[in-house]
Protein backbone atom coordinates (compact mmCIF):
# COMPACT_ATOMS: atom_id res chain seq x y z
CA UNK A 1 0.00 0.00 0.00
CA UNK A 2 1.48 3.55 -1.00
CA UNK A 3 2.36 5.54 1.45
CA UNK A 4 0.47 9.10 1.56
CA UNK A 5 1.80 12.33 1.08
CA UNK A 6 3.35 14.13 4.03
CA UNK A 7 0.54 16.45 3.91
CA UNK A 8 -1.83 14.23 3.92
CA UNK A 9 -0.40 11.85 6.33
CA UNK A 10 -0.43 14.71 8.69
CA UNK A 11 -3.85 15.74 8.28
CA UNK A 12 -5.07 12.20 8.97
CA UNK A 13 -2.78 11.59 12.23
CA UNK A 14 -3.14 15.00 13.79
CA UNK A 15 -7.33 16.21 13.06
CA UNK A 16 -8.16 17.86 16.08
CA UNK A 17 -11.64 16.46 15.66
CA UNK A 18 -10.09 12.60 16.07
CA UNK A 19 -9.17 13.86 19.58
CA UNK A 20 -11.58 12.45 21.46
CA UNK A 21 -11.53 8.64 20.73
CA UNK A 22 -8.14 8.90 21.31
CA UNK A 23 -6.45 8.32 24.80
CA UNK A 24 -4.82 10.60 26.94
CA UNK A 25 -1.18 10.80 28.20
CA UNK A 26 -1.85 12.08 31.23
CA UNK A 27 -5.30 10.22 32.26
CA UNK A 28 -4.36 8.81 35.91
CA UNK A 29 -2.25 11.54 37.43
CA UNK A 30 -3.98 14.16 39.99
CA UNK A 31 -3.39 17.20 40.23
CA UNK A 32 -4.29 20.09 42.83
CA UNK A 33 -3.92 23.50 41.74
CA UNK A 34 -4.22 25.82 44.69
CA UNK A 35 -3.07 28.44 42.17
CA UNK A 36 -4.23 32.18 41.40
CA UNK A 37 -3.49 34.59 38.12
CA UNK A 38 -1.87 32.91 35.75
CA UNK A 39 2.11 31.85 36.61
CA UNK A 40 0.81 28.88 38.33
CA UNK A 41 -2.46 27.98 36.41
CA UNK A 42 -1.34 27.68 33.03
CA UNK A 43 1.09 25.59 34.75
CA UNK A 44 -1.97 22.90 35.44
CA UNK A 45 -3.60 23.95 32.82
CA UNK A 46 -0.98 22.56 30.70
CA UNK A 47 -0.92 19.07 32.51
CA UNK A 48 -4.88 19.30 32.26
CA UNK A 49 -4.37 19.68 28.24
CA UNK A 50 -2.53 16.55 28.07
CA UNK A 51 -5.72 14.74 30.40
CA UNK A 52 -4.77 14.48 34.01
CA UNK A 53 -7.27 15.11 36.26
CA UNK A 54 -6.58 18.79 37.51
CA UNK A 55 -8.48 20.00 40.92
CA UNK A 56 -8.17 23.63 40.91
CA UNK A 57 -8.79 24.82 44.58
CA UNK A 58 -10.12 28.48 44.97
CA UNK A 59 -11.71 30.82 47.50
CA UNK A 60 -15.58 30.29 49.09
CA UNK A 61 -18.30 32.19 46.56
CA UNK A 62 -15.77 34.45 44.94
CA UNK A 63 -12.63 32.20 42.88
CA UNK A 64 -9.39 33.71 42.64
CA UNK A 65 -8.55 37.05 41.98
CA UNK A 66 -7.90 36.56 38.62
CA UNK A 67 -11.66 35.71 37.71
CA UNK A 68 -12.01 39.50 38.56
CA UNK A 69 -9.01 41.06 37.22
CA UNK A 70 -8.82 41.09 33.02
CA UNK A 71 -9.78 42.63 30.43
CA UNK A 72 -11.62 45.29 31.77
CA UNK A 73 -14.41 43.74 33.18
CA UNK A 74 -16.11 42.78 30.22
CA UNK A 75 -17.59 40.89 28.70
CA UNK A 76 -17.87 38.51 31.47
CA UNK A 77 -19.31 34.87 31.78
CA UNK A 78 -21.78 34.27 34.28
CA UNK A 79 -21.98 32.78 36.75
CA UNK A 80 -19.09 33.89 38.45
CA UNK A 81 -20.09 30.34 41.24
CA UNK A 82 -23.64 29.53 41.94
CA UNK A 83 -23.35 31.51 45.03
CA UNK A 84 -22.80 34.82 42.81
CA UNK A 85 -24.83 34.22 39.59
CA UNK A 86 -25.07 38.23 39.43
CA UNK A 87 -21.16 38.46 38.63
CA UNK A 88 -19.04 36.72 36.07
CA UNK A 89 -15.84 35.60 35.59
CA UNK A 90 -13.38 37.70 33.20
CA UNK A 91 -11.97 36.41 29.91
CA UNK A 92 -8.49 37.07 31.42
CA UNK A 93 -9.24 33.63 33.07
CA UNK A 94 -9.15 31.82 29.87
CA UNK A 95 -6.63 29.30 28.04
CA UNK A 96 -4.95 28.98 32.04
CA UNK A 97 -7.73 26.76 33.53
CA UNK A 98 -8.53 24.44 30.89
CA UNK A 99 -9.82 21.00 31.32
CA UNK A 100 -10.13 21.41 35.37
CA UNK A 101 -12.55 20.60 37.93
CA UNK A 102 -13.38 23.45 40.11
CA UNK A 103 -13.45 23.27 43.74
CA UNK A 104 -14.23 25.77 46.68
CA UNK A 105 -12.11 25.95 50.18
CA UNK A 106 -11.11 28.23 52.81
CA UNK A 107 -7.36 27.49 53.02
CA UNK A 108 -7.27 29.63 56.61
CA UNK A 109 -9.73 26.60 58.19
CA UNK A 110 -8.45 23.90 59.99
CA UNK A 111 -11.26 21.59 58.42
CA UNK A 112 -10.18 23.23 55.11
CA UNK A 113 -6.07 21.77 55.86
CA UNK A 114 -7.24 18.24 57.16
CA UNK A 115 -9.43 18.30 53.70
CA UNK A 116 -6.27 19.14 52.06
CA UNK A 117 -4.27 16.72 53.44
CA UNK A 118 -6.76 14.26 52.49
CA UNK A 119 -6.57 15.10 49.06
CA UNK A 120 -2.67 15.32 48.52
CA UNK A 121 -3.07 11.80 50.07
CA UNK A 122 -4.52 10.42 47.19
CA UNK A 123 -2.78 13.03 44.63
CA UNK A 124 0.24 12.77 42.41
CA UNK A 125 1.06 16.71 41.99
CA UNK A 126 0.54 19.97 44.09
CA UNK A 127 1.19 23.40 42.74
CA UNK A 128 0.88 26.69 44.53
CA UNK A 129 2.08 29.85 43.54
CA UNK A 130 1.40 31.90 46.57
CA UNK A 131 3.84 33.65 48.22
CA UNK A 132 7.01 32.49 49.56
CA UNK A 133 6.28 30.46 53.21
CA UNK A 134 2.43 31.18 52.87
CA UNK A 135 1.47 27.38 52.87
CA UNK A 136 4.05 26.11 55.21
CA UNK A 137 2.28 28.58 57.32
CA UNK A 138 -0.80 26.74 56.75
CA UNK A 139 0.64 23.50 57.40
CA UNK A 140 0.22 22.83 53.76
CA UNK A 141 3.93 22.51 52.40
CA UNK A 142 6.21 20.20 50.97
CA UNK A 143 7.15 19.43 54.37
CA UNK A 144 3.46 18.74 55.68
CA UNK A 145 1.88 17.10 52.71
CA UNK A 146 5.17 14.77 51.73
CA UNK A 147 4.37 13.21 55.13
CA UNK A 148 1.15 12.13 54.52
CA UNK A 149 2.23 11.38 50.69
CA UNK A 150 5.65 11.08 50.28
CA UNK A 151 5.17 10.47 46.42
CA UNK A 152 4.03 14.03 45.76
CA UNK A 153 5.56 16.14 42.99
CA UNK A 154 5.20 19.43 45.05
CA UNK A 155 5.43 22.24 42.73
CA UNK A 156 5.86 25.89 44.12
CA UNK A 157 6.16 29.11 41.71
CA UNK A 158 6.92 32.59 42.99
CA UNK A 159 9.12 35.47 42.30
CA UNK A 160 12.17 35.51 43.39
CA UNK A 161 12.42 31.88 44.88
CA UNK A 162 12.23 30.52 48.55
CA UNK A 163 15.26 31.24 50.17
CA UNK A 164 17.76 34.55 49.56
CA UNK A 165 17.66 38.25 50.67
CA UNK A 166 15.19 39.01 48.12
CA UNK A 167 12.47 36.45 48.21
CA UNK A 168 9.85 38.44 49.80
CA UNK A 169 7.89 40.25 47.52
CA UNK A 170 5.13 39.78 45.05
CA UNK A 171 5.46 39.22 41.50
CA UNK A 172 3.84 39.73 38.52
CA UNK A 173 4.53 39.21 35.09
CA UNK A 174 5.24 42.54 33.77
CA UNK A 175 8.17 42.50 37.41
CA UNK A 176 9.23 39.53 36.22
CA UNK A 177 9.95 41.13 32.74
CA UNK A 178 12.03 44.15 34.17
CA UNK A 179 13.70 42.18 36.86
CA UNK A 180 14.44 39.41 34.45
CA UNK A 181 16.20 41.56 32.15
CA UNK A 182 13.93 41.58 29.15
CA UNK A 183 13.05 44.99 28.90
CA UNK A 184 16.43 45.83 28.86
CA UNK A 185 16.40 44.14 25.24
CA UNK A 186 12.79 44.63 24.34
CA UNK A 187 11.24 48.18 22.94
CA UNK A 188 12.37 51.03 20.99
CA UNK A 189 16.42 52.50 20.24
CA UNK A 190 17.89 55.34 21.95
CA UNK A 191 17.39 57.15 19.28
CA UNK A 192 13.39 56.40 18.19
CA UNK A 193 12.81 57.08 21.87
CA UNK A 194 14.45 54.39 24.14
CA UNK A 195 11.51 53.32 25.95
CA UNK A 196 10.82 49.82 26.84
CA UNK A 197 7.86 47.58 25.92
CA UNK A 198 6.13 44.91 27.69
CA UNK A 199 5.31 42.60 26.02
CA UNK A 200 1.58 42.53 25.90
CA UNK A 201 0.64 38.59 26.41
CA UNK A 202 2.04 37.31 29.87
CA UNK A 203 4.63 36.10 28.55
CA UNK A 204 7.08 35.31 31.67
CA UNK A 205 3.71 34.09 33.16
CA UNK A 206 2.74 31.25 30.57
CA UNK A 207 6.16 30.34 30.13
CA UNK A 208 7.16 29.54 33.59
CA UNK A 209 4.12 27.64 33.57
CA UNK A 210 5.57 25.68 30.75
CA UNK A 211 8.67 25.00 32.20
CA UNK A 212 6.89 24.05 35.75
CA UNK A 213 4.41 21.26 33.46
CA UNK A 214 8.25 19.99 31.94
CA UNK A 215 9.83 20.13 35.14
CA UNK A 216 6.72 18.27 36.85
CA UNK A 217 6.72 15.57 34.02
CA UNK A 218 10.52 15.11 34.55
CA UNK A 219 9.95 14.61 38.30
CA UNK A 220 7.19 12.05 37.86
CA UNK A 221 9.02 10.34 35.54
CA UNK A 222 12.12 9.90 38.26
CA UNK A 223 9.56 8.94 40.48
CA UNK A 224 8.05 6.36 38.76
CA UNK A 225 10.94 4.85 37.20
CA UNK A 226 13.84 5.94 39.60
CA UNK A 227 13.39 6.37 43.01
CA UNK A 228 9.42 5.73 44.33
CA UNK A 229 9.73 9.29 45.74
CA UNK A 230 8.13 13.27 45.23
CA UNK A 231 9.89 15.88 44.72
CA UNK A 232 10.06 19.82 46.05
CA UNK A 233 10.34 21.84 42.99
CA UNK A 234 10.58 25.53 43.45
CA UNK A 235 10.47 27.48 40.25
CA UNK A 236 11.30 31.50 39.77
CA UNK A 237 9.76 33.37 37.41
CA UNK A 238 12.37 36.36 37.38
CA UNK A 239 14.83 33.29 36.68
CA UNK A 240 12.68 32.13 33.81
CA UNK A 241 12.86 35.54 32.18
CA UNK A 242 16.44 35.22 32.79
CA UNK A 243 16.54 32.06 31.14
CA UNK A 244 15.39 33.89 27.79
CA UNK A 245 18.17 36.27 27.78
CA UNK A 246 19.78 34.38 24.90
CA UNK A 247 23.64 35.79 24.57
CA UNK A 248 22.59 39.07 26.47
CA UNK A 249 24.71 37.86 29.25
CA UNK A 250 28.01 35.91 27.53
CA UNK A 251 27.96 39.61 25.69
CA UNK A 252 28.33 41.25 29.02
CA UNK A 253 30.79 38.37 30.77
CA UNK A 254 32.93 38.79 27.65
CA UNK A 255 32.68 42.50 26.46
CA UNK A 256 30.97 44.14 29.58
CA UNK A 257 28.67 45.14 26.11
CA UNK A 258 25.02 46.03 27.78
CA UNK A 259 22.93 44.29 25.16
CA UNK A 260 20.42 47.05 24.10
CA UNK A 261 16.64 48.15 22.81
CA UNK A 262 16.62 47.97 19.15
CA UNK A 263 12.41 47.95 18.66
CA UNK A 264 10.73 46.24 15.76
CA UNK A 265 14.15 45.89 13.84
CA UNK A 266 16.75 43.81 13.99
CA UNK A 267 20.30 43.96 15.24
CA UNK A 268 21.81 41.45 13.05
CA UNK A 269 19.60 41.19 9.93
CA UNK A 270 18.69 44.07 7.66
CA UNK A 271 15.83 44.75 5.85
CA UNK A 272 14.20 41.96 8.63
CA UNK A 273 11.65 43.97 10.44
CA UNK A 274 8.23 45.54 10.89
CA UNK A 275 6.76 48.70 8.80
CA UNK A 276 4.07 51.15 9.03
CA UNK A 277 1.53 50.99 6.17
CA UNK A 278 0.05 54.62 5.48
CA UNK A 279 -3.09 53.16 5.16
CA UNK A 280 -5.92 51.25 7.34
CA UNK A 281 -7.06 47.82 5.75
CA UNK A 282 -10.62 48.83 6.81
CA UNK A 283 -11.46 52.80 5.60
CA UNK A 284 -14.85 52.25 5.61
CA UNK A 285 -15.43 50.50 9.38
CA UNK A 286 -17.49 52.68 12.19
CA UNK A 287 -14.93 50.97 14.32
CA UNK A 288 -11.97 53.15 15.53
CA UNK A 289 -9.71 50.05 16.13
CA UNK A 290 -10.34 48.81 12.18
CA UNK A 291 -9.46 52.69 11.11
CA UNK A 292 -5.63 52.59 12.64
CA UNK A 293 -3.41 51.78 9.71
CA UNK A 294 -2.01 48.37 9.55
CA UNK A 295 1.96 46.82 9.96
CA UNK A 296 3.61 44.28 7.94
CA UNK A 297 6.79 42.04 8.64
CA UNK A 298 9.01 42.55 5.26
CA UNK A 299 12.66 40.42 5.59
CA UNK A 300 14.67 40.70 2.55
CA UNK A 301 18.22 40.74 4.32
CA UNK A 302 19.61 39.11 1.74
CA UNK A 303 21.33 40.72 -1.43
CA UNK A 304 19.49 39.28 -3.63
CA UNK A 305 16.10 40.11 -1.77
CA UNK A 306 17.31 43.24 -0.76
CA UNK A 307 17.82 43.98 -4.62
CA UNK A 308 13.76 42.74 -5.43
CA UNK A 309 13.10 45.52 -2.95
CA UNK A 310 14.80 48.27 -4.35
CA UNK A 311 12.90 47.41 -7.38
CA UNK A 312 9.84 47.05 -5.73
CA UNK A 313 9.87 50.15 -3.94
CA UNK A 314 11.77 52.05 -6.76
CA UNK A 315 14.67 52.95 -4.74
CA UNK A 316 17.02 51.41 -7.23
CA UNK A 317 19.51 53.78 -5.56
CA UNK A 318 19.88 52.46 -2.10
CA UNK A 319 20.48 48.91 -4.03
CA UNK A 320 23.70 50.61 -5.39
CA UNK A 321 24.35 52.14 -2.55
CA UNK A 322 23.68 49.49 0.32
CA UNK A 323 24.62 46.26 -1.99
CA UNK A 324 26.30 44.84 0.91
CA UNK A 325 24.46 43.83 4.21
CA UNK A 326 27.36 44.43 6.11
CA UNK A 327 26.70 48.38 4.90
CA UNK A 328 22.57 47.44 5.24
CA UNK A 329 22.80 46.33 9.36
CA UNK A 330 24.82 49.58 10.53
CA UNK A 331 22.84 51.31 13.19
CA UNK A 332 23.24 54.47 11.41
CA UNK A 333 21.83 52.93 7.76
CA UNK A 334 18.73 50.69 8.62
CA UNK A 335 16.99 54.36 9.85
CA UNK A 336 17.85 55.38 6.32
CA UNK A 337 16.26 52.03 4.74
CA UNK A 338 12.95 51.44 6.83
CA UNK A 339 12.47 54.90 6.61
CA UNK A 340 12.50 54.71 2.31
CA UNK A 341 10.20 51.43 2.56
CA UNK A 342 7.77 53.25 5.16
CA UNK A 343 7.89 56.22 3.02
CA UNK A 344 6.52 53.79 -0.45
CA UNK A 345 3.99 52.09 1.89
CA UNK A 346 2.64 55.25 3.22
CA UNK A 347 -0.44 55.07 0.37
CA UNK A 348 -0.49 51.50 1.10
CA UNK A 349 -2.53 48.84 3.33
CA UNK A 350 -0.56 46.40 4.85
CA UNK A 351 -2.81 44.10 2.33
CA UNK A 352 -1.39 45.97 -1.35
CA UNK A 353 2.10 45.85 -0.10
CA UNK A 354 1.82 41.96 1.07
CA UNK A 355 0.52 41.50 -2.42
CA UNK A 356 3.20 43.64 -4.29
CA UNK A 357 5.97 41.61 -2.37
CA UNK A 358 4.55 38.07 -2.87
CA UNK A 359 4.63 39.15 -6.73
CA UNK A 360 8.43 39.49 -6.09
CA UNK A 361 9.14 36.51 -3.96
CA UNK A 362 9.81 39.21 -1.24
CA UNK A 363 9.29 37.08 2.37
CA UNK A 364 6.38 39.16 4.01
CA UNK A 365 3.59 38.70 6.95
CA UNK A 366 1.23 41.59 7.78
CA UNK A 367 0.42 42.02 11.29
CA UNK A 368 -2.71 40.19 12.23
CA UNK A 369 -4.80 41.33 15.17
CA UNK A 370 -7.21 39.34 16.65
CA UNK A 371 -10.33 39.37 14.13
CA UNK A 372 -7.64 38.70 11.32
CA UNK A 373 -6.31 35.39 13.61
CA UNK A 374 -9.35 34.08 13.75
CA UNK A 375 -10.48 34.10 10.23
CA UNK A 376 -7.63 32.32 8.77
CA UNK A 377 -8.55 29.20 6.99
CA UNK A 378 -5.76 27.69 7.99
CA UNK A 379 -5.55 27.66 11.36
CA UNK A 380 -9.28 27.21 11.97
CA UNK A 381 -8.73 23.81 10.17
CA UNK A 382 -5.80 22.77 12.78
CA UNK A 383 -7.60 23.96 15.15
CA UNK A 384 -5.02 26.35 16.94
CA UNK A 385 -8.49 29.03 17.00
CA UNK A 386 -11.77 27.35 17.51
CA UNK A 387 -15.31 27.94 18.49
CA UNK A 388 -16.70 25.28 20.95
CA UNK A 389 -19.84 24.36 22.49
CA UNK A 390 -18.98 24.99 26.18
CA UNK A 391 -21.31 22.74 28.73
CA UNK A 392 -21.68 25.46 30.90
CA UNK A 393 -21.49 28.95 29.11
CA UNK A 394 -22.01 28.03 25.89
CA UNK A 395 -20.50 29.13 22.26
CA UNK A 396 -16.71 30.06 22.77
CA UNK A 397 -13.73 31.15 21.07
CA UNK A 398 -10.58 29.77 22.02
CA UNK A 399 -7.22 28.90 21.13
CA UNK A 400 -6.77 24.94 21.19
CA UNK A 401 -3.69 23.33 22.44
CA UNK A 402 -0.47 23.94 20.70
CA UNK A 403 1.31 21.25 19.91
CA UNK A 404 -0.39 17.84 18.40
CA UNK A 405 0.40 14.26 19.20
CA UNK A 406 -0.44 11.45 17.18
CA UNK A 407 -1.49 8.53 19.69
CA UNK A 408 -2.54 11.05 23.01
CA UNK A 409 -3.35 14.50 21.32
CA UNK A 410 -4.00 17.21 24.01
CA UNK A 411 -7.54 18.59 23.55
CA UNK A 412 -9.60 21.15 24.79
CA UNK A 413 -13.02 20.06 26.84
CA UNK A 414 -14.22 23.00 28.41
CA UNK A 415 -12.35 26.27 29.16
CA UNK A 416 -13.23 27.33 32.66
CA UNK A 417 -15.92 26.23 35.20
CA UNK A 418 -17.52 28.93 37.62
CA UNK A 419 -15.98 28.79 41.50
CA UNK A 420 -16.85 25.37 42.98
CA UNK A 421 -18.91 23.73 40.36
CA UNK A 422 -17.59 20.42 41.00
CA UNK A 423 -17.80 20.78 45.09
CA UNK A 424 -19.99 17.53 45.48
CA UNK A 425 -18.59 15.31 43.23
CA UNK A 426 -14.78 15.71 43.89
CA UNK A 427 -15.13 16.04 47.71
CA UNK A 428 -18.27 13.33 47.80
CA UNK A 429 -15.91 10.97 45.48
CA UNK A 430 -12.62 11.87 46.94
CA UNK A 431 -13.28 12.05 50.69
CA UNK A 432 -16.80 10.19 50.85
CA UNK A 433 -18.22 13.49 52.15
CA UNK A 434 -22.01 13.11 52.68
CA UNK A 435 -24.88 15.54 51.20
CA UNK A 436 -24.86 16.48 55.04
CA UNK A 437 -21.24 17.09 55.46
CA UNK A 438 -21.28 18.96 52.06
CA UNK A 439 -24.13 21.24 53.52
CA UNK A 440 -22.13 22.01 56.35
CA UNK A 441 -19.24 22.74 55.34
CA UNK A 442 -20.81 25.34 52.96
CA UNK A 443 -23.06 26.80 55.68
CA UNK A 444 -19.57 27.24 57.76
CA UNK A 445 -17.73 28.55 54.22
CA UNK A 446 -15.26 26.09 54.48
CA UNK A 447 -16.14 25.08 51.02
CA UNK B 1 0.41 50.69 61.78
CA UNK B 2 2.33 48.64 60.89
CA UNK B 3 2.89 47.76 57.00
CA UNK B 4 3.48 44.35 55.70
CA UNK B 5 5.49 43.26 52.29
CA UNK B 6 4.20 45.13 49.43
CA UNK B 7 0.26 45.92 49.95
CA UNK B 8 -0.74 44.11 52.81
CA UNK B 9 -2.24 47.06 55.19
CA UNK B 10 -1.88 45.63 58.61
CA UNK B 11 -3.89 47.53 60.79
CA UNK B 12 -2.25 48.55 64.71
CA UNK B 13 -5.80 48.90 66.38
CA UNK B 14 -7.04 45.92 65.21
CA UNK B 15 -4.66 43.60 63.77
CA UNK B 16 -6.98 43.15 60.37
CA UNK B 17 -5.14 42.29 57.59
CA UNK B 18 -5.97 44.72 54.70
CA UNK B 19 -5.19 43.60 51.13
CA UNK B 20 -4.93 46.20 48.69
CA UNK B 21 -5.54 44.85 45.32
CA UNK B 22 -2.50 45.99 43.43
CA UNK B 23 -4.13 46.94 40.40
CA UNK B 24 -6.47 49.71 41.63
CA UNK B 25 -3.85 50.81 44.08
CA UNK B 26 -0.66 50.50 42.27
CA UNK B 27 -0.56 54.41 41.64
CA UNK B 28 -2.84 55.35 44.48
CA UNK B 29 -3.28 58.83 46.75
CA UNK B 30 -6.30 58.77 49.07
CA UNK B 31 -7.82 57.40 51.91
CA UNK B 32 -8.72 53.92 52.67
CA UNK B 33 -10.43 52.03 55.59
CA UNK B 34 -9.66 49.02 57.61
CA UNK B 35 -12.48 46.40 57.10
CA UNK B 36 -11.96 45.43 60.53
CA UNK B 37 -12.76 48.91 62.63
CA UNK B 38 -13.44 51.35 59.83
CA UNK B 39 -10.41 53.46 60.61
CA UNK B 40 -9.49 55.83 57.70
CA UNK B 41 -5.75 55.75 56.65
CA UNK B 42 -4.51 58.24 54.19
CA UNK B 43 -1.71 56.28 52.16
CA UNK B 44 0.27 56.96 48.76
CA UNK B 45 1.68 54.16 46.55
CA UNK B 46 3.44 54.87 43.34
CA UNK B 47 4.22 52.00 41.35
CA UNK B 48 3.39 49.64 44.16
CA UNK B 49 5.10 50.94 46.80
CA UNK B 50 4.74 52.93 49.95
CA UNK B 51 5.64 56.47 49.66
CA UNK B 52 3.68 58.27 51.97
CA UNK B 53 1.15 57.05 55.08
CA UNK B 54 -0.67 55.29 56.48
CA UNK B 55 -1.82 58.07 58.80
CA UNK B 56 -4.95 58.56 60.59
CA UNK B 57 -7.02 60.45 58.52
CA UNK B 58 -10.96 61.70 58.12
CA UNK B 59 -14.05 61.61 55.54
CA UNK B 60 -14.29 59.04 53.96
CA UNK B 61 -12.83 56.20 52.11
CA UNK B 62 -11.52 56.65 48.53
CA UNK B 63 -10.87 53.14 47.42
CA UNK B 64 -11.79 49.84 50.02
CA UNK B 65 -9.19 47.10 50.56
CA UNK B 66 -10.13 44.26 47.82
CA UNK B 67 -9.78 41.64 50.76
CA UNK B 68 -9.18 41.78 54.17
CA UNK B 69 -8.47 38.71 57.20
CA UNK B 70 -9.30 39.50 61.15
CA UNK B 71 -6.53 38.60 63.25
CA UNK B 72 -7.88 34.68 63.77
CA UNK B 73 -7.17 34.58 59.89
CA UNK B 74 -11.02 34.48 58.97
CA UNK B 75 -11.94 36.70 55.91
CA UNK B 76 -14.09 40.06 55.99
CA UNK B 77 -16.66 40.45 53.50
CA UNK B 78 -19.96 42.23 52.75
CA UNK B 79 -19.70 45.84 52.41
CA UNK B 80 -16.54 46.05 54.41
CA UNK B 81 -14.57 45.49 51.25
CA UNK B 82 -14.46 46.45 47.40
CA UNK B 83 -17.27 44.33 45.57
CA UNK B 84 -16.34 42.15 43.02
CA UNK B 85 -16.36 44.58 39.63
CA UNK B 86 -19.10 44.98 37.57
CA UNK B 87 -19.10 45.17 33.84
CA UNK B 88 -18.17 48.61 32.49
CA UNK B 89 -19.59 50.32 30.27
CA UNK B 90 -19.21 49.68 26.25
CA UNK B 91 -17.19 53.07 25.04
CA UNK B 92 -19.24 53.85 22.23
CA UNK B 93 -22.95 52.91 23.66
CA UNK B 94 -22.08 53.98 27.33
CA UNK B 95 -24.05 51.28 28.46
CA UNK B 96 -22.93 47.86 29.87
CA UNK B 97 -23.04 45.35 27.02
CA UNK B 98 -24.09 41.91 28.18
CA UNK B 99 -24.40 39.61 25.91
CA UNK B 100 -26.50 36.52 25.40
CA UNK B 101 -25.33 35.97 21.82
CA UNK B 102 -21.74 35.03 20.68
CA UNK B 103 -20.29 36.95 17.45
CA UNK B 104 -21.64 34.36 15.60
CA UNK B 105 -25.02 34.20 16.97
CA UNK B 106 -24.96 31.08 19.20
CA UNK B 107 -26.35 31.21 22.90
CA UNK B 108 -24.08 32.32 25.64
CA UNK B 109 -24.09 32.92 29.01
CA UNK B 110 -22.63 36.68 28.94
CA UNK B 111 -25.16 38.61 31.16
CA UNK B 112 -25.81 38.48 35.00
CA UNK B 113 -28.06 35.57 36.17
CA UNK B 114 -30.23 34.96 39.25
CA UNK B 115 -30.64 31.85 41.71
CA UNK B 116 -33.36 30.73 39.98
CA UNK B 117 -31.96 30.80 36.29
CA UNK B 118 -29.06 28.01 37.16
CA UNK B 119 -29.20 24.18 37.62
CA UNK B 120 -26.53 23.66 39.80
CA UNK B 121 -23.37 25.87 38.59
CA UNK B 122 -24.99 26.01 34.64
CA UNK B 123 -27.45 28.21 33.24
CA UNK B 124 -31.07 26.89 32.46
CA UNK B 125 -30.99 28.91 29.39
CA UNK B 126 -27.75 27.41 28.30
CA UNK B 127 -28.76 23.93 28.85
CA UNK B 128 -32.59 24.53 27.53
CA UNK B 129 -30.77 25.37 24.41
CA UNK B 130 -29.68 22.48 23.78
CA UNK B 131 -32.71 20.19 23.74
Amino acid sequence: MATPDFETYCQQLFDHKTAPGKPEVLKGIRVLSCTQYILGPSCAAYLAELGAEVIKIETPRRGEPMRHTTPFNEPLLFPLSRWVPEAGTGLGFFGANTNEEFVTLDFHRPEAKQAMLELASKSDVFVQNFRPGTFDRWGMGYQHLSKVNPRIIYQWLGGFGGWGPGRVRASYDILGQAMGGAFGITGEAADRGGTPAKHTIWLADYWGGMMAAVTILAALYYRDTVSGKGTFIEYSQVHGVQRLLEYSLPLYGRYGVRRERWGNWDTELCVHGIIQCGKSSYPDSQNPQEKEVGYILVSAHTDEDFKKLCDVTGRKDLAATYAKHDDRVKAENQGILYEAIEAWAKDKTKEDVATLLDKAVINNQPVWNAKEVSEQPHWKMRGSVQWYDDPIYGDLHHQGPAFKMSETPPRLKWALKPAGADNERVYGRLLGWSKTTLAKMEEMEVI
Amino acid sequence: MAINQGLVLTCAKCSTKNFLDPYPFWNFSGNTKCAGCDTLYAVKFVKGQLVSGPTASSGKADLLPGYAEDKTGAGIGGDKIRPAPQSRPDPFSGKQKHVKQSLRGKPLSGSPLKKEDLVGSRPKFIIDSRK
